[in-house]
């Protein structure tokens, strides 16, 4: 693996994270407004905000230096110049810095109403989805033939949106399940564990039936996606999944229903159980930023 | 569900996009041995190209610089890339590529052809 390419891989990874944390923690309190840790949460927010501007930018100059081969191009004002203004896609990407420079802004000016169920909040939810879904633009799904380019927008938009409320909305939750344990209180804990779950059953349908399209549109056959690096990290990308699903179904069915007994084992045990979930949610994002680094299989 | 299933097949029959520039052929041909020489080499791709950051350098065998400078994506088949020749002489001649696609990716390649009146 090149310089350049670890370089993409970590500026991706990196900007899919904060994304996430930044849509899936704006989300949250829409659905469990009473559950929320608002100090924490807030700083988790524009922290994640101000790495999505960074990231953006450090993406953008991970390309420059793959596209040239030379470090040197990034202090070039003409390389810059064919980057935005002479690509298909240079004009996205000056838009995406754009956005995701305003979404700092938005979150660092408007932190103090940061994180409850009003406008401000809303915004940084659509500006972080804004940019989730606009990732389509600038990846694999740019070049995918029409028509079947716009149902792969579509999914990889379902694909991106399900990830960010399932995952981002963890962090929020996470948090609130410690304070809880802190407090002995478990009654909040419940509710905001069954909103959670509904809103992650919502979300995991759209990761699968999203994943399941784009994936589709990569290849002809399970017997070609087997044979290619791209095939075989996403086979890893799935069976990861599938363990964060199990997490999340003992979650749901075994100590969801005893939450509220404030049972200061069951809210260990939940605690533990979202931060596996969380890390897990981190390798996945890390796998979906080392796909976009690889050539997919057709 | 049974709708689920009548279009995944029609999604893997569709055209599934490499999302990577692939050179699939060359004019002249990868390898070739020509009697007229060339004056313009020409490379067609699996999907469009880039043209700010797609190059093609071709050299002689004494790694003498043969083309003439930059080289033209064509705005009616973006997924081909052209490059004038300098007068060549019989010899043996060394092409390099690189091409950029819309997804952003990178990818390169290198052939020969000989000029053999």
């Amino acid at each position: 693996m090149s310089i350049a390419l670890i370089a993409l891989v970590v500026a991706r990874a990196a900007q899919f994270g904060a994304l996430t944390l930044a849509f899936g923690g704006a989300l949250y309190p829409f659905y469990a407004p009473h559950a929320v840790q608002r100090g924490a949460a807030r700083t988790i927010l524009i922290a994640a905000s101000v790495l999505a501007v960074f990231s953006a930018m450090g993406w953008a100059c991970a390309l420059v230096f793959g596209m040239t081969g030379e470090v040197g191009a990034l202090a070039d004002q003409q390389v810059w110049s064919a980057f935005f203004f002479a690509t298909s896609f240079g004009r996205f990407w000056l838009l995406r810095i754009g956005v995701s420079a305003a979404l700092a802004v938005a979150a660092i000016t408007l932190r103090n109403r940061l994180v409850a169920r009003n406008w401000p909040t809303a915004a940084i939810a659509g500006l972080a989805a804004a940019l989730l879904v606009a990732q389509a633009w600038i990846g694999h799904v740019a070049t995918v033939p029409e028509p079947w380019r716009w149902i792969a927008g579509v999914g990889y938009a379902a694909h991106v949106l399900g990830a960010g409320a399932w995952f981002g909305g963890l962090v929020p939750l996470g948090l609130m399940v410690s304070q809880a344990r802190r407090n002995n209180q478990g009654r909040d804990v419940e509710q905001a564990l069954r909103r959670f779950s509904a809103v992650a059953l919502v979300a995991v349908a759209a990761i699968l039936i999203g994943g399941l399209v784009v994936t589709a549109l990569r290849a002809h056959s399970a017997s070609e996606l087997f044979a290619s690096e791209w095939g075989r990290v996403l086979f890893v990308k799935a069976a990861g999944f599938s363990a964060i699903l199990l997490v999340a179904a003992v979650n749901r069915f075994a100590l969801t229903p005893r939450a509220s007994e404030a049972n200061v084992v069951v809210l260990r045990r939940l605690g533990r159980n979202i931060a596996i979930e969380q890390i897990g949610g981190l390798v996945l994002l890390g796998a979906a930023a080392i796909l976009g680094a690889l050539p997919p299989p057709g | 569900m049974r709708r689920a299933l009548i279009l995944l097949p029609a999604l893997l029959a569709c055209g599934s996009a490499s999302a990577h520039a692939m050179l699939e052929r060359a004019e002249p041909r990868v390898g070739a041995v020509v009697s007229v020489a060339p004056t313009v080499l020409t490379l067609w791709f699996n999907e469009p190209v880039e043209p700010a950051f797609s190059a093609i350098e071709v050299q002689d065998a004494a790694g003498e610089r043969v083309d003439r400078g930059k080289a033209r994506v064509d705005p009616a088949d973006p997924a081909s890339m052209q490059i004038g020749l300098k007068p060549l002489a019989p010899g043996h001649y060394h092409v390099r590529w690189r091409a950029l696609s819309a997804d952003t990716h990178t990818t390169q390649g290198a052939f020969e052809f000989d000029v053999r009146p």
